[in-house]
Protein backbone atom coordinates (compact mmCIF):
# COMPACT_ATOMS: atom_id res chain seq x y z
CA UNK A 1 0.00 0.00 0.00
CA UNK A 2 1.41 3.51 -0.58
CA UNK A 3 0.02 7.56 0.05
CA UNK A 4 -0.73 8.27 -3.62
CA UNK A 5 -2.64 11.89 -2.95
CA UNK A 6 -2.82 14.29 0.59
CA UNK A 7 -6.40 12.03 2.59
CA UNK A 8 -7.22 13.39 5.98
CA UNK A 9 -9.13 11.57 8.75
CA UNK A 10 -9.96 12.83 12.30
CA UNK A 11 -11.23 16.40 14.36
CA UNK A 12 -9.65 18.12 16.75
CA UNK A 13 -12.36 17.42 19.86
CA UNK A 14 -11.44 15.74 22.62
CA UNK A 15 -10.08 12.51 22.88
CA UNK A 16 -10.04 12.39 19.19
CA UNK A 17 -6.99 13.35 16.63
CA UNK A 18 -6.52 15.23 13.33
CA UNK A 19 -4.21 13.16 10.96
CA UNK A 20 -3.54 14.32 7.35
CA UNK A 21 -0.78 12.10 5.35
CA UNK A 22 0.55 12.99 2.39
CA UNK A 23 3.16 11.71 -0.52
CA UNK A 24 6.39 11.93 0.14
CA UNK A 25 10.00 10.40 -0.49
CA UNK A 26 10.79 8.87 3.28
CA UNK A 27 8.43 8.47 5.87
CA UNK A 28 8.53 11.20 8.21
CA UNK A 29 6.24 12.03 11.19
CA UNK A 30 5.26 15.49 12.48
CA UNK A 31 3.18 15.55 15.82
CA UNK A 32 1.60 17.76 17.33
CA UNK A 33 0.15 17.27 20.69
CA UNK A 34 -1.98 18.90 23.63
CA UNK A 35 -1.15 16.46 26.43
CA UNK A 36 2.31 16.12 28.11
CA UNK A 37 5.41 15.04 26.23
CA UNK A 38 5.38 11.92 28.47
CA UNK A 39 2.68 10.87 25.23
CA UNK A 40 5.01 11.74 22.63
CA UNK A 41 6.75 8.54 22.08
CA UNK A 42 3.65 6.62 22.57
CA UNK A 43 1.96 8.31 20.10
CA UNK A 44 4.90 7.96 17.78
CA UNK A 45 4.86 4.22 18.59
CA UNK A 46 1.16 3.82 18.12
CA UNK A 47 1.53 5.61 14.63
CA UNK A 48 5.02 3.89 12.60
CA UNK A 49 3.08 0.04 14.27
CA UNK A 50 0.28 1.14 12.17
CA UNK A 51 2.04 2.15 9.14
CA UNK A 52 3.99 -0.53 9.21
CA UNK A 53 1.32 -2.69 9.59
CA UNK A 54 -0.36 -1.48 6.49
CA UNK A 55 2.97 -1.58 4.71
CA UNK A 56 3.84 2.36 4.56
CA UNK A 57 7.28 2.80 4.29
CA UNK A 58 7.37 6.55 2.63
CA UNK A 59 5.35 9.79 3.26
CA UNK A 60 4.77 12.54 5.54
CA UNK A 61 2.24 11.94 8.51
CA UNK A 62 0.69 14.90 10.07
CA UNK A 63 -0.82 14.51 13.43
CA UNK A 64 -2.76 17.06 15.93
CA UNK A 65 -3.65 14.91 18.93
CA UNK A 66 -6.27 16.55 21.30
CA UNK A 67 -6.03 13.43 23.87
CA UNK A 68 -6.75 10.30 22.38
CA UNK A 69 -5.84 7.08 23.05
CA UNK A 70 -4.21 4.51 21.02
CA UNK A 71 -6.94 2.45 19.34
CA UNK A 72 -8.57 6.24 18.27
CA UNK A 73 -4.90 7.26 17.05
CA UNK A 74 -4.54 3.55 15.35
CA UNK A 75 -8.18 4.44 13.69
CA UNK A 76 -7.64 7.76 12.14
CA UNK A 77 -4.14 6.94 10.59
CA UNK A 78 -5.45 3.42 9.06
CA UNK A 79 -8.72 5.46 7.47
CA UNK A 80 -6.26 8.60 6.35
CA UNK A 81 -3.84 5.75 4.91
CA UNK A 82 -6.30 4.19 3.32
CA UNK A 83 -8.42 7.34 1.90
CA UNK A 84 -4.64 8.08 0.23
CA UNK A 85 -4.21 4.83 -1.30
CA UNK A 86 -7.68 4.88 -2.97
CA UNK B 1 -18.28 9.05 24.20
CA UNK B 2 -16.90 5.29 22.74
CA UNK B 3 -14.24 5.25 25.72
CA UNK B 4 -16.60 6.39 28.44
CA UNK B 5 -19.73 4.01 27.15
CA UNK B 6 -19.52 0.91 30.12
CA UNK B 7 -19.53 3.09 32.62
CA UNK B 8 -22.73 4.57 31.66
CA UNK B 9 -25.15 2.56 33.02
CA UNK B 10 -26.74 1.38 29.92
CA UNK B 11 -27.53 -2.40 29.93
CA UNK B 12 -27.44 -2.41 26.01
CA UNK B 13 -24.70 -0.13 23.88
CA UNK B 14 -24.90 1.08 20.17
CA UNK B 15 -22.04 2.09 18.49
CA UNK B 16 -23.96 3.00 15.47
CA UNK B 17 -22.53 3.41 11.77
CA UNK B 18 -26.09 4.38 10.21
CA UNK B 19 -27.48 8.23 10.89
CA UNK B 20 -25.47 8.90 13.69
CA UNK B 21 -22.53 9.22 10.92
CA UNK B 22 -21.68 11.11 7.34
CA UNK B 23 -21.80 9.54 4.15
CA UNK B 24 -18.38 10.64 3.79
CA UNK B 25 -17.27 9.41 6.91
CA UNK B 26 -18.97 5.85 6.85
CA UNK B 27 -14.99 4.39 6.35
CA UNK B 28 -13.85 5.93 9.32
CA UNK B 29 -16.21 5.03 11.60
CA UNK B 30 -16.33 1.43 10.79
CA UNK B 31 -12.69 1.61 11.62
CA UNK B 32 -13.09 3.34 15.04
CA UNK B 33 -15.65 1.10 16.10
CA UNK B 34 -13.51 -1.72 15.03
CA UNK B 35 -10.17 -0.47 17.00
CA UNK B 36 -12.35 0.19 19.65
CA UNK B 37 -14.20 -2.94 20.34
CA UNK B 38 -10.60 -4.96 20.60
CA UNK B 39 -9.29 -2.57 22.36
CA UNK B 40 -12.02 -1.34 25.60
CA UNK B 41 -13.33 -3.58 27.85
CA UNK B 42 -17.10 -3.60 28.30
CA UNK B 43 -18.14 -5.19 31.46
CA UNK B 44 -20.94 -3.70 32.96
CA UNK B 45 -22.98 -3.21 29.22
CA UNK B 46 -23.47 -5.64 26.23
CA UNK B 47 -21.90 -4.67 22.95
CA UNK B 48 -24.11 -4.19 19.51
CA UNK B 49 -23.65 -2.10 16.64
CA UNK B 50 -26.08 -0.56 14.66
CA UNK B 51 -24.78 -1.50 10.63
CA UNK B 52 -26.36 0.60 7.70
CA UNK B 53 -29.84 -0.60 6.16
CA UNK B 54 -29.58 -3.56 3.14
CA UNK B 55 -30.65 -1.31 0.55
CA UNK B 56 -26.98 0.92 1.42
CA UNK B 57 -23.94 0.34 0.03
CA UNK B 58 -22.61 0.20 3.29
CA UNK B 59 -23.88 -2.77 4.99
CA UNK B 60 -21.76 -5.34 3.51
CA UNK B 61 -18.72 -3.37 4.08
CA UNK B 62 -20.06 -2.39 7.73
CA UNK B 63 -20.09 -6.29 8.70
CA UNK B 64 -16.74 -7.17 7.51
CA UNK B 65 -15.67 -4.72 9.50
CA UNK B 66 -17.19 -5.19 12.84
CA UNK B 67 -18.11 -9.18 12.75
CA UNK B 68 -14.40 -10.17 13.21
CA UNK B 69 -14.28 -7.31 16.53
CA UNK B 70 -16.85 -9.49 17.87
CA UNK B 71 -19.83 -7.53 19.46
CA UNK B 72 -22.72 -9.28 21.34
CA UNK B 73 -25.17 -8.45 18.75
CA UNK B 74 -25.99 -6.24 15.37
CA UNK B 75 -28.64 -4.17 15.55
CA UNK B 76 -30.64 -4.28 11.90
CA UNK B 77 -32.14 -1.03 11.32
CA UNK B 78 -35.45 -0.90 7.94
CA UNK B 79 -35.83 -4.30 9.11
CA UNK B 80 -38.10 -6.85 7.12
CA UNK B 81 -37.96 -10.50 6.62
CA UNK B 82 -35.73 -10.05 3.83
CA UNK B 83 -33.14 -7.57 4.73
CA UNK B 84 -32.75 -9.85 8.11
CA UNK B 85 -32.03 -13.47 5.68
CA UNK B 86 -29.35 -10.90 4.07
CA UNK B 87 -27.84 -10.07 7.43
CA UNK B 88 -27.92 -13.11 8.87
CA UNK B 89 -26.65 -15.07 5.50
CA UNK B 90 -23.61 -12.75 5.78
CA UNK B 91 -22.81 -12.88 9.33
CA UNK B 92 -23.15 -16.40 9.40
CA UNK B 93 -20.09 -16.23 6.52
CA UNK B 94 -18.16 -13.77 8.70
CA UNK B 95 -18.09 -15.88 11.94
CA UNK B 96 -17.17 -19.33 10.12
CA UNK B 97 -13.83 -17.51 8.39
CA UNK B 98 -13.07 -16.05 11.25
CA UNK B 99 -13.83 -18.80 13.75
CA UNK B 100 -16.19 -16.91 15.57
CA UNK B 101 -17.85 -19.37 17.85
CA UNK B 102 -20.52 -17.52 20.06
CA UNK B 103 -23.10 -16.53 17.08
CA UNK B 104 -23.88 -12.74 17.45
CA UNK B 105 -27.24 -11.33 18.05
CA UNK B 106 -29.98 -9.46 16.14
CA UNK B 107 -32.10 -6.68 17.55
CA UNK B 108 -34.16 -5.53 14.78
CA UNK B 109 -35.61 -1.88 14.65
CA UNK B 110 -39.10 -1.70 12.92
CA UNK B 111 -39.32 1.84 11.21
CA UNK B 112 -41.52 1.20 7.93
CA UNK B 113 -45.08 0.48 7.67
CA UNK B 114 -44.69 -2.15 5.62
CA UNK B 115 -41.90 -3.30 8.60
CA UNK B 116 -44.54 -2.87 11.13
CA UNK B 117 -47.18 -4.97 9.04
CA UNK B 118 -44.91 -7.82 7.96
CA UNK B 119 -43.93 -8.40 11.70
CA UNK B 120 -44.73 -12.03 12.01
CA UNK B 121 -42.48 -12.73 9.00
CA UNK B 122 -39.78 -10.61 10.21
CA UNK B 123 -39.95 -12.56 13.33
CA UNK B 124 -39.84 -15.63 12.07
CA UNK B 125 -37.09 -14.24 9.27
CA UNK B 126 -33.91 -15.80 12.02
CA UNK B 127 -33.32 -17.40 15.89
CA UNK B 128 -31.05 -14.72 16.29
CA UNK B 129 -33.55 -12.23 16.91
CA UNK B 130 -33.43 -11.05 20.55
CA UNK B 131 -34.87 -7.56 20.85
CA UNK B 132 -37.41 -5.26 18.99
CA UNK B 133 -36.78 -1.68 18.33
CA UNK B 134 -40.02 0.89 17.21
CA UNK B 135 -37.59 3.40 15.25
CA UNK B 136 -40.19 6.25 16.00
CA UNK B 137 -38.66 8.97 13.71
CA UNK B 138 -38.39 7.02 10.23
CA UNK B 139 -41.85 5.35 11.26
CA UNK B 140 -44.07 8.80 11.26
CA UNK B 141 -41.54 10.28 7.95
CA UNK B 142 -42.49 6.73 5.99
CA UNK B 143 -45.86 7.20 7.50
CA UNK B 144 -45.91 10.89 6.45
CA UNK B 145 -47.29 12.14 9.45
CA UNK B 146 -46.10 14.78 11.89
CA UNK B 147 -44.00 13.62 15.17
CA UNK B 148 -45.40 15.42 17.73
CA UNK B 149 -44.87 16.00 21.63
CA UNK B 150 -47.98 13.35 22.81
CA UNK B 151 -46.79 10.57 20.45
CA UNK B 152 -50.30 9.74 19.74
CA UNK B 153 -48.96 9.10 16.25
CA UNK B 154 -47.16 6.15 17.65
CA UNK B 155 -49.85 4.81 19.36
CA UNK B 156 -50.38 1.70 17.33
CA UNK B 157 -47.05 0.82 16.45
CA UNK B 158 -45.71 0.92 19.88
CA UNK B 159 -48.72 -1.84 21.07
CA UNK B 160 -47.84 -3.86 18.28
CA UNK B 161 -44.16 -4.08 18.55
CA UNK B 162 -44.62 -4.71 22.17
CA UNK B 163 -46.93 -7.41 21.39
CA UNK B 164 -45.11 -8.97 18.84
CA UNK B 165 -42.16 -9.18 21.13
CA UNK B 166 -43.98 -10.54 23.83
CA UNK B 167 -45.46 -13.14 21.70
CA UNK B 168 -42.14 -14.11 20.76
CA UNK B 169 -40.36 -13.96 23.94
CA UNK B 170 -38.35 -11.18 22.73
CA UNK B 171 -37.23 -7.62 24.27
CA UNK B 172 -39.45 -4.87 23.87
CA UNK B 173 -37.39 -1.54 23.53
CA UNK B 174 -39.39 2.13 23.05
CA UNK B 175 -38.57 4.68 20.52
CA UNK B 176 -36.18 7.27 22.04
CA UNK B 177 -37.66 10.50 23.56
CA UNK B 178 -35.66 12.99 21.53
CA UNK B 179 -36.53 16.07 24.15
CA UNK B 180 -33.27 15.39 25.89
CA UNK B 181 -34.25 18.42 28.33
CA UNK B 182 -37.20 17.31 29.67
CA UNK B 183 -37.16 14.63 32.26
CA UNK B 184 -40.35 14.64 33.79
CA UNK B 185 -41.66 14.09 29.74
CA UNK B 186 -39.08 11.18 29.69
CA UNK B 187 -40.30 9.69 32.84
CA UNK B 188 -43.90 10.15 32.31
CA UNK B 189 -43.54 8.31 28.12
CA UNK B 190 -41.65 5.45 29.78
CA UNK B 191 -44.05 4.73 32.53
CA UNK B 192 -46.59 4.27 29.18
CA UNK B 193 -43.78 1.92 27.46
CA UNK B 194 -43.01 0.03 30.52
CA UNK B 195 -47.68 -0.05 31.13
CA UNK B 196 -48.18 -1.54 27.74
CA UNK B 197 -45.35 -4.23 27.62
CA UNK B 198 -42.12 -2.58 26.40
CA UNK B 199 -39.19 -4.31 28.97
CA UNK B 200 -36.84 -1.16 27.88
CA UNK B 201 -35.77 1.79 25.64
CA UNK B 202 -33.75 3.46 23.84
CA UNK B 203 -31.31 6.53 25.65
CA UNK B 204 -29.89 9.17 23.25
CA UNK B 205 -28.36 10.93 26.03
CA UNK B 206 -26.49 9.42 28.93
CA UNK B 207 -28.52 11.92 31.38
CA UNK B 208 -31.32 9.63 30.30
CA UNK B 209 -30.24 6.42 31.02
CA UNK B 210 -31.13 6.74 34.94
CA UNK B 211 -34.17 7.91 34.76
CA UNK B 212 -35.77 4.74 32.41
CA UNK B 213 -33.57 2.65 34.63
CA UNK B 214 -35.86 3.80 37.45
CA UNK B 215 -39.40 3.16 35.54
CA UNK B 216 -38.44 -0.34 34.27
CA UNK B 217 -36.75 -1.73 37.52
CA UNK B 218 -39.34 -2.90 40.03
CA UNK B 219 -40.11 -1.17 42.87
CA UNK B 220 -38.68 -1.76 46.78
CA UNK B 221 -42.24 -2.41 47.51
CA UNK B 222 -43.10 -4.86 44.33
CA UNK B 223 -40.06 -6.93 45.08
CA UNK B 224 -41.14 -7.27 48.77
CA UNK B 225 -44.88 -8.46 47.29
CA UNK B 226 -43.13 -10.59 44.79
CA UNK B 227 -40.72 -12.10 47.65
CA UNK B 228 -43.47 -12.76 49.66
CA UNK B 229 -46.18 -14.44 47.36
CA UNK B 230 -43.58 -16.52 46.04
CA UNK B 231 -43.15 -17.97 50.25
CA UNK B 232 -46.40 -18.29 50.61
CA UNK B 233 -46.86 -20.03 47.18
CA UNK B 234 -43.84 -22.03 48.04
CA UNK B 235 -46.08 -23.37 51.64
CA UNK B 236 -49.08 -24.14 49.75
CA UNK B 237 -47.45 -26.34 47.14
CA UNK B 238 -46.20 -28.29 50.41
CA UNK B 239 -49.73 -28.12 51.31
CA UNK B 240 -51.38 -29.17 48.06
CA UNK B 241 -53.37 -25.79 47.49
CA UNK B 242 -53.22 -24.63 44.23
CA UNK B 243 -54.68 -21.18 45.40
CA UNK B 244 -54.09 -19.35 47.94
CA UNK B 245 -54.90 -15.84 49.64
CA UNK B 246 -52.75 -13.31 50.30
CA UNK B 247 -53.46 -9.94 52.25
CA UNK B 248 -56.74 -10.91 51.29
CA UNK B 249 -56.69 -11.48 47.69
CA UNK B 250 -56.39 -14.89 45.80
CA UNK B 251 -53.15 -15.88 44.49
CA UNK B 252 -53.50 -18.36 41.85
CA UNK B 253 -50.46 -19.31 39.08
CA UNK B 254 -50.61 -16.51 36.66
CA UNK B 255 -49.97 -13.86 40.05
CA UNK B 256 -47.57 -16.45 41.09
CA UNK B 257 -45.77 -16.00 37.65
CA UNK B 258 -45.89 -12.18 37.88
CA UNK B 259 -44.15 -12.57 40.87
CA UNK B 260 -41.05 -14.37 39.30
CA UNK B 261 -40.94 -12.06 36.44
CA UNK B 262 -40.76 -9.54 39.26
CA UNK B 263 -37.86 -11.24 41.09
CA UNK B 264 -36.27 -11.97 37.85
CA UNK B 265 -36.41 -8.41 36.83
CA UNK B 266 -35.08 -7.53 39.92
CA UNK B 267 -31.96 -9.93 39.91
CA UNK B 268 -31.25 -8.89 36.23
CA UNK B 269 -31.06 -4.51 37.89
CA UNK B 270 -29.15 -5.91 40.45
CA UNK B 271 -31.74 -4.91 42.86
CA UNK B 272 -31.31 -8.27 44.53
CA UNK B 273 -28.99 -11.30 44.40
Amino acid sequence: MEIKKQAVCGTIQSNDCFVRVTPGEELMLHLERTVLDAFGEQIEKVVRETLADLGITKGQIFLEDKGALDYTIRARVETAVMRANG
Amino acid sequence: MLTSADVLGADTLVFDLEDAVSLQEKDAARTLVREALSFLSFTDSEVTVRINPVDSPYWKEDLSVIVPAKPQGIVIPKATASSVRLVEEEVMKLEKRHGIENPLFFILIVESAFGLFDLKSTLEASSRIEGLILGGEDFTSDMGVKRTAGSHELLFARYQIATAAKAYGLDAIDTPYTDIENMEGLKEDTHFSKSIGFTGRLAINPRQVEPIHEVFSPTALEIEEAHAILLEAEEAEKKGLGVFSYKGKMVDLPVIKRAEKTMASARKWGLVR
